[in-house]
């Protein structure tokens, strides 16, 4: 009966964490774990998997892109993530009531030491769940060899008991990964650090506290106050460094980018401008994504001026080549109808990390231009994949000139492409967007990102230039007050040319009184 | 004859009979597979020419010599895995002959024959190693990329150097081999661990090539035979990608010149000819008597950005004394570009110094990425010129080695998909034709070149196994320090 309450009361623990988690992860990670989800590919294909698990630490590679593919669908990523941590704080505490002789649940907070150090790694710093598989496997494996060895044959003789052990954990999850990868671990070496703590922890105390306090060898609490006074400052232990560490390492920049890339790969457009206009758009990553979805729903002209944005690199950041990065200009291009600079980029980001996302746009600019073969790879590989074969497969029917021609999007993206031998130039991506232009007067979001960029640059010269070339066309049939102040100003004041070029006398009366009193 | 072929197809089919049923109506055509190996020509010592049939449903493949013949059953995706062992027997008992391939599909208990297709076992064997540079086709980012070798006479590929090993994030390029020897190789390392590593009988050595007299550290190698100079260009390379053309990228040079780096004193030195700021010169490659240096020159153009089209690169050579390391005084040009209006890469010539095999562009000198190139050959006796035409398609072919017996040229071509590089073979005969190339073979080629995503770059033959393991190269890249190279006026 007592042996069935402590068991209960383990289990009602873990339950009291894996909802913790749970609740802690969906309110405030969540786009970080839909982000986590669609940053990769898993392949289900038999050769590719025999290939990953032949591998030093391949199993676990496998095993966290086979848990990290369902992180694609909403809420699965937090439930699974919930779960399996919850299964890492199970394992370090079975591991450290074995070392120690028996159940001991004042413990059981300070067990959580290691899960803390692996959550604060996945949402503060690698964004990758890795960590937490590598600890799920090694101490899996600890598990199975310590406390379950009667069971396991090979665990029986002693000579091949740690050979074996070394070499599962090898095969498995490689405690080292971390080391093996660039970047800083600091949170992953924590929690292998606390798992080692916990274990040396409860060894100590097996041998030398059982007989000198209140608390028994077999971890029963002689005195209730005791026992909760313990297990209340255990759990300030943890609590307290966790949300100390989460305050001060959690990147909410990173997390609002995962938030509108999630929507952005999703193309839902009137999210993106519903929840910028609530965040603190101090950042070109995230101007880029709400001017790009205005670009999307044809209202950036009148609503780019919502955001403070003083620069060009606010429609159109400048390349680090990062894969955050990389694959927010590659959809960037792709809608302003620069295919080749949106398929390069996609190239250049999918060497780095793979992502269905930009298979998907390497399917689309290869089959734009053609390019069937290129295209049909791509394909070949998403139809491996559990939510986008679907997906995949329907673009075969545009592997061939009538397919494209049949669908309105990528036969306009098609007739769009620019007939010239100009290089992308891409500090200036005012000269690609006159290029496409001339291509196609209709491309109302390379028209819209170009009349900002005039804007945002103040270069008189690419005012002149694009006013002299498509003023009276179908893509500047009239000038706004803004570009007729800049156009007054760009010509210093040459009134014929500014009234032959759409500028009204009202405007010139303001200019001119605008002047005067910049004059006094 | 006749009554010996007549024997032969009876046996054939009651072999068949026996072993996988009974033998029905023909096809009537050759069965549609994948790599095409259908009348290629191939090396006694190449590795199992595992194909796939492209079609629906389960095959039995023959393979006989007119002797011995022995099936194979089809796995997954119709594709055919051939015993190794059978195939090295029946190889080395057909040298100089046809091996006659017969595909039967199983059709409801019984077997219907395509026609069958044959391949020419060469008497000539290919050098028994590749090396390649595995690299993602861009040009901006990348995370992993290596130097391997692969031995052709089975699918073993190990790796020579990777960016994995040296903390990833540099890149590894140009490797160069002195005459197919796998003990005299350099290959460079840019960026993070900056250096040129030179392997020479099992020694390896880190060089900080940059000097002030040079335009950039050595680039495009090529050994002297004697392996004591090795001839490189010095460039400053750009790249660009088009908006809309069916080369995604152009990379173009604003200068170039050639020098030669004397692996003993550490010197590099040039002359006039090859270093002149009205021309940019590049792609060395040394005669192999070691006495002339052939290289590819153009005019210099202002701005080559706006004017990359204008530039055209002529087949030139120039007298090397490698008495003393000097160069002569006349430069002869072979493939003149002005008369030709093409552009010339990569010039290669063949070890018994009769042919030279170069890649023909439009224009600029990173074929790799012009669809229009292809190779040609010259006769250095009567300097007449042709296209490899049984080697070339319409896309793009590039970067070629020859074969130490001067027999076999590994070249890249991008004829599969148009992106992505792959290594072919092709024979050439004593007149310097070649024979219809096939497609570096693998365990399962279909599964393999659908899914890799790698380019085979630079692929070079070498006669055995570069034994210096790939730790070594690495801790060698990381670790050791780089020597200066000096100038010598």
């Amino acid at each position: 009966m007592k042996r069935l309450s402590r068991r209960f009361v383990y289990i009602l623990c873990l339950s009291v964490v894996a909802v913790a988690l749970f609740f802690l992860l969906q309110g405030q990670f969540r786009y970080v774990f839909l982000g986590i989800g669609d940053g990769q590919v898993f392949l289900w294909d038999i050769d590719a998997w025999r290939d990953d698990i032949l591998d030093i630490g391949g199993f676990s590679l496998w095993l966290n892109g086979f848990f990290v593919q369902f992180f694609h669908l909403p809420l699965a990523g937090t439930v699974i993530a919930s779960v399996l941590m919850t299964f890492t704080v199970a394992f370090t505490f079975r591991i450290c009531s074995f070392i120690r002789g028996g159940f001991c649940m004042w413990m059981f907070p300070v067990m959580l030491f290691p899960t803390a150090f692996l959550c604060l790694d996945v949402v503060a710093e690698s964004y990758s769940f890795q960590a937490v598989t590598d600890y799920l496997l090694v101490t899996g494996i600890l598990l199975v060899c310590i406390c379950h060895e009667e069971k396991v044959r090979i665990f029986r003789n002693a000579w091949l008991k740690l050979p074996a052990a070394v070499i599962l954990i090898l095969i498995t999850g490689p405690i080292l990964r971390p080391l093996t990868i660039p970047g800083s671990h600091r949170f992953i070496c924590a929690a292998w650090i606390s798992l080692a703590v916990c274990c040396i922890g409860s060894f100590v105390l097996g041998k030398t506290v059982a007989s000198e306090s209140s608390v028994s060898f077999k971890g029963k609490v002689t005195s209730v106050p005791i026992g909760v006074l313990l297990l209340v400052l255990s759990s300030a232990a943890v609590s307290i460094p966790f949300f100390y560490f989460l305050k001060k390492y959690r990147q909410p920049r990173q997390e609002q980018v995962f938030q509108l890339s999630y929507y952005a790969r999703n193309s839902q457009w009137s999210y993106i401008t519903a929840v910028s206009r609530r965040m603190d758009m101090n950042n070109y990553m995230l101007l880029n994504y709400a001017n790009l979805a205005l670009g999307c729903q044809g209202c950036l002209l009148e609503h780019w001026t919502d955001y403070k944005q003083d620069n060009v690199q606010a429609l159109c950041i400048k390349s680090d080549l990062t894969v955050g990065c990389m694959s927010l200009l590659s959809m960037i291009y792709y809608e302003m109808g620069n295919i080749a600079a949106a398929q390069d980029m996609a190239f250049e980001a999918n060497q780095c990390q793979a992502s269905a996302a930009l298979l998907q746009m390497l399917v689309r600019t290869n089959i734009i231009f053609g390019n069937y073969c290129v295209a049909e790879k791509y394909i070949a590989k998403l139809e491996k994949t559990l939510f986008y074969r679907d997906w995949a497969e329907g673009m075969r029917k545009f592997l061939n000139d009538e397919g494209v021609l049949s669908d309105p999007v990528l036969s306009s993206k098609r007739k769009g492409l620019p007939e010239t031998d100009a290089f992308i130039v891409r500090d200036r991506i005012i000269d690609d967007l006159f290029l496409l232009l001339e291509a196609d007067p209709t491309n109302v979001v390379a028209r819209d990102y170009a009349i900002v960029y005039l804007h945002l640059s103040r270069d008189a010269a690419s005012l002149l230039a694009f006013v002299d070339r498509f003023y009276g066309t179908e893509v500047l049939p009239a000038l706004s007050v803004a570009m007729q102040m800049g156009l007054l100003s760009a010509t210093e004041g040459d009134l014929e040319y500014c009234r032959n070029h759409g500028v009204s006398d009202e405007i010139i009366n303001l200019y001119g009184k605008q002047k005067k009193e910049v004059g006094k | 004859m006749k009554k010996s072929l007549t024997a032969w197809t009876l046996c054939l089919m009651m072999t068949v009979s026996c072993t996988s049923g009974k033998v029905s109506f023909s096809e009537g055509r050759q069965p549609r597979i994948f790599p095409d190996y259908v009348g290629v020509t191939i090396p006694a010592n190449i590795a199992p020419m595992n194909f796939s049939v492209l079609e629906d449903g389960k095959f039995v493949l023959e393979i006989s010599d007119g002797q011995d013949l022995f099936t194979v059953r089809s796995g997954r995706n119709g594709s055919f895995d051939i015993p190794l062992r059978k195939w090295r027997r029946m190889l080395n008992g057909s040298i100089g002959k046809q091996l006659n391939f017969t595909v039967m599909k199983r059709e409801n208990g019984s077997l219907v024959r395509y026609e069958p297709f044959s391949m020419t076992v060469a008497c000539d064997s290919a050098d028994s190693y590749i090396a390649y540079r595995l690299i993602p086709p861009g040009y901006v980012a990348w995370k992993e990329m290596g130097i391997y070798q692969r031995c052709i006479e089975n699918f073993r590929q190990t790796e020579i150097v990777t960016n994995r090993r040296t903390s990833g994030g540099n890149c590894i390029n140009c490797h160069s081999f002195c005459m197919q020897n796998p003990d005299r190789m350099l290959f460079h390392s840019r960026a993070e661990h900056a250096g040129t590593l030179v392997l020479r009988d099992g020694t390896i050595e880190k060089l900080n090539t940059k000097t002030p007299e040079t335009i950039s550290a050595l680039v495009y190698p090529c050994w002297h035979p004697s392996g004591r100079f090795v001839a490189f260009s010095n460039n400053d390379t750009h790249q660009a990608f088009f908006l809309n053309h069916p080369n995604r990228v152009e990379v173009f040079d604003n200068s170039s010149d050639v020098v030669v780096y004397d692996v003993e004193r550490h010197s590099i030195s040039s002359c006039p000819q090859l270093k002149s700021e009205d021309s940019f010169e590049t792609f060395p490659a040394f005669s192999p008597d070691g006495r002339k240096l052939y290289f590819c020159s153009a005019v210099a153009v202002d701005s080559v950005r706006e004017n990359y089209s204008k530039v055209r690169y002529s087949l030139c050579s120039i007298e090397f004394r490698p008495e003393d390391g000097t160069f002569g005084e006349i430069v002869d040009t072979l493939v003149n570009a002005r008369i030709s209006g093409k552009s010339v890469s990569f010039p290669r010539i063949s070890p018994d110094g009769r042919f030279l095999v170069f890649t023909l562009h439009d224009f600029g000198n990173f074929s790799i990425w012009h669809h229009e190139a292809d190779l040609w050959c010259i006769d250095l006796n009567t300097l007449r010129m042709w296209p490899l035409g049984a080697a070339n398609s319409d896309d793009t072919e590039s970067y070629h080695s020859w074969s130490h017996n001067g027999r076999w040229m590994v070249f890249g071509s991008r004829r599969g998909d148009g992106l992505y590089t792959r290594a072919y073979f092709t024979h050439i005969d004593a007149e310097g034709q070649a024979s219809k190339p096939f497609l570096l073979p693998q365990k399962n080629p279909l599964k393999f070149y659908e899914d890799f995503e790698y380019s085979f770059n630079i692929p070079e033959f070498i006669t055995g196994r570069v034994e210096v393991s790939g730790l070594e190269m690495a801790c060698a890249v990381k670790d050791m320090p780089a020597s200066d190279v000096w100038y010598e006026e």
